[in-house]
């Protein structure tokens, strides 16, 4: 069996506003091997980007463990959790999130500059992962003069070009037509394969299923295994 | 391709309305700033030249006096007892006294005379338009400053002129003079200068003193002071500070220039965090999206600080070539506009320390980013 790079186990989060408490997450256990590729379904509320971002060390859970890469990062000190994630963890986001005042290009040269590499390798990963996406001729474009499907290559090959083992996605394909969806669906699928990465996909399309090696379900709060 | 990404500039001139705006409103602030104080300079120099061009180490005047303008005479005799002080070099009487000149088109005007000693040049004119500061020697011989032309209209060497009743000759022209009193100033000679007041006679308005070589003029001004119970003791510096000091806080002056100034500064600070705010508001899923990459708190933090030195660096830039085209127009004007190397640096520190002060809200603003803000569709 592969090596386990992300973990959760027995994970609750809880948001507790001043008159109201959400359980968005409840005893969540699940565990993402090398070169694996996951998803995560389930109906909208259900806790899924919650999850996500505790995976991603974004959120810290109310309690549970969180394992990365064999070690145990749940009270790491909040100032130690960014160098983690330039180092482990590559995400790619619903609304893409590119940084609208740069090119192609030098939105996918910030993650690498974020990892102080050099600039002869960072210009070279740069460009060898907009390639690998099919946007050789689009690196000096600018996110608005790019269509969806594009626009989230871009942000493929920025979560790819750092050489992240682990990649988070949160319904990637929910802005594309149906179209573009399954083509970023196989590209995630084939790169996630052919490079060895970890992949956690949030997604409500059913389509992934073929791709995928496990599914996770959720349900107010809770994981199941399908 | 520049690496590593100039991501602070980058934004900035992604969004070249709101730059405008930026710079606009801290070119402003800057031009205000540095315009209103190099006039403010130019009238405190007037104030002073005389004193700051007058060689004298100290300056003997009637008790209380405070400035150079509004002296008021003591009796002259008091110069032998300047100079028996120890380490006085020599003692200069000196008049400043105001008198009413005949204008030609009729009635009168008030004038500043100034009395100087024609044999050393000590406290005369120091820049000559035409004639020569030992001149006054003849009789009833004066300087008149360009300044005064607006008033007495255009002098030149040779004319006839009457105060109280007497006929003084035009025998020079000198330039930069001209005192905040906006009274045209003459200079003559001591004597002259007693001769054409009635209640002058036996009386100076100063005593200049220099003091010998080597010898500590704090301590002379000690020992003179002893001496001169009835008079005060300025050094030069002294005297020119508490000149300006008079103008700046006993006339509207000080209060102008400086509410000004504040609200230069203050339409300066609320414009840029404005922008800058608004600027950050709108990229709030960026930075939050910096962080989920791995930027650290202060990696975000400073593109905030640095696109608000950059507007700051620019917009000070800007008002810098307006100023120069300003200062100029004014200086066209006949008004000295005085701006030292140190307004420049001032001015460039008040405008960044304004540009970071008015982005830290902005940065407080990212520090309360929800970090999950980076899925929301
Ligand atoms: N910051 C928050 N404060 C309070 N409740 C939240 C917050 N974020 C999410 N929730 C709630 O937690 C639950 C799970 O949300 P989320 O993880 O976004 O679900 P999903 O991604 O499956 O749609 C929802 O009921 C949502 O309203
Ligand atoms: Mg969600």
């Amino acid at each position: 069996m592969n090596t386990i790079r992300l973990a959760v186990d027995g994970v609750n989060k809880i948001y507790a506003g001043q008159a109201t408490r959400v359980v968005a997450v409840e005893d969540a256990s699940a565990a993402f091997a090398e070169g694996s590729v996951t998803a995560i379904m389930g109906p909208s509320g259900s806790g899924k980007t919650t999850l996500l971002s505790i995976l991603g060390l974004i959120l810290k859970p109310s309690n549970g463990r969180v394992t990365l890469m064999g070690r145990d990062v749940t009270d790491l000190d909040e100032a130690r959790l960014p160098e983690l994630r330039r180092q482990h963890i590559g995400f790619i986001f619903q609304s893409f999130n590119l940084f609208s005042a740069l090119s192609a290009l030098e939105n996918v040269l910030v993650a690498l500059q974020l990892k102080k590499v050099a600039r002869p390798e960072a210009e070279a990963a740069a460009r060898s992962a907009l390639s690998r996406v099919g946007l050789e001729q689009r690196m000096r474009f600018y996110p608005r003069d790019l269509s969806g499907g594009e626009k989230q290559r871009v942000s493929i090959a920025r979560a790819l070009a750092t050489n992240a083992p682990i990649i988070l996605a949160d319904e990637p394909t929910a802005n594309l037509d149906s179209h573009t969806g399954l083509a970023i669906i196989d590209l995630l699928a084939e790169l996630a394969r052919e490079q060895g990465r970890t992949v956690v996909v949030v997604t409500h399309d059913t389509r992934m299923q073929e791709h995928v090696d496990h599914t996770l379900r959720m349900e107010d709060g809770r994981v199941y295994e399908n | 391709m520049t690496y590593p990404v100039p991501m602070a500039r980058r934004n900035l001139f992604h969004e070249r309305v709101r730059l405008a705006i930026t710079l606009v409103g801290i070119a402003f602030s800057v031009v205000l700033i540095l315009v209103q104080m190099g006039v403010y300079l130019g009238m405190m120099n007037n104030t002073s030249s005389i004193i700051d061009h007058t060689e004298a180490d100290l300056w003997v005047t009637a008790r209380n006096n405070s400035n150079f303008d509004f002296s008021l005479p003591f009796p002259e005799h008091r110069e032998n007892t300047a100079k028996g002080v120890e380490d006085v070099l020599w003692v200069k009487k000196f008049i400043l006294v105001w008198s009413l000149m005949k204008l030609d088109g009729g009635g009168s005007e008030n004038v500043e005379i100034v009395g100087f000693d024609p044999e050393t040049g000590i406290g005369g004119p120091w820049e000559m338009v035409a004639g020569d500061p030992r001149d006054v020697k003849y009789p009833k011989g004066v300087i008149v400053d360009e300044s005064s032309f607006a008033k007495l209209g255009v002098a030149k060497v040779g004319d006839d002129r009457e105060i109280y009743g007497s006929r003084v000759r035009v025998v020079g022209i000198c330039r930069g003079a001209k005192r905040i009193t906006t009274a045209p100033i003459l200079f003559t000679s001591y004597k002259t200068a007693q001769e054409l007041n009635p209640w002058m006679a036996g009386k100076t308005v100063f005593l200049l003193v220099k003091t010998a070589p080597g010898a500590d003029v704090a301590e002379v001004q000690q020992r003179l002071r002893a001496v001169m119970n009835l008079e005060d003791v300025y050094t030069q510096a002294d005297f020119a500070w508490a000149t300006k000091k008079y103008w700046t806080l006993s006339t509207g002056i000080g209060l102008g220039f400086g509410f000004t100034i504040l609200m230069a500064i203050f339409v300066g600070a609320v414009i840029v965090s404005q922008t800058i705010y608004s600027a950050t508001i709108e990229h709030l899923r960026e930075f939050g999206t910096l962080k989920a990459l791995g930027a650290e708190n202060r990696t975000v933090y400073g593109i905030i600080l640095q696109q608000a030195l950059l507007s700051g660096l620019m917009g000070y830039a800007i008002g810098l070539a307006i100023n120069l085209v300003i200062s100029d127009l004014y200086r066209r004007t006949g008004q000295l506009v005085v701006q030292p190397w140190q307004l420049f640096a001032a001015d460039l520190v008040v405008t960044l320390a304004t540009c970071v002060a008015a982005s830290l809200i902005s940065v407080r603003r990212a520090m309360q980013v929800d970090p999950m803000e980076v899925f929301r569709a």
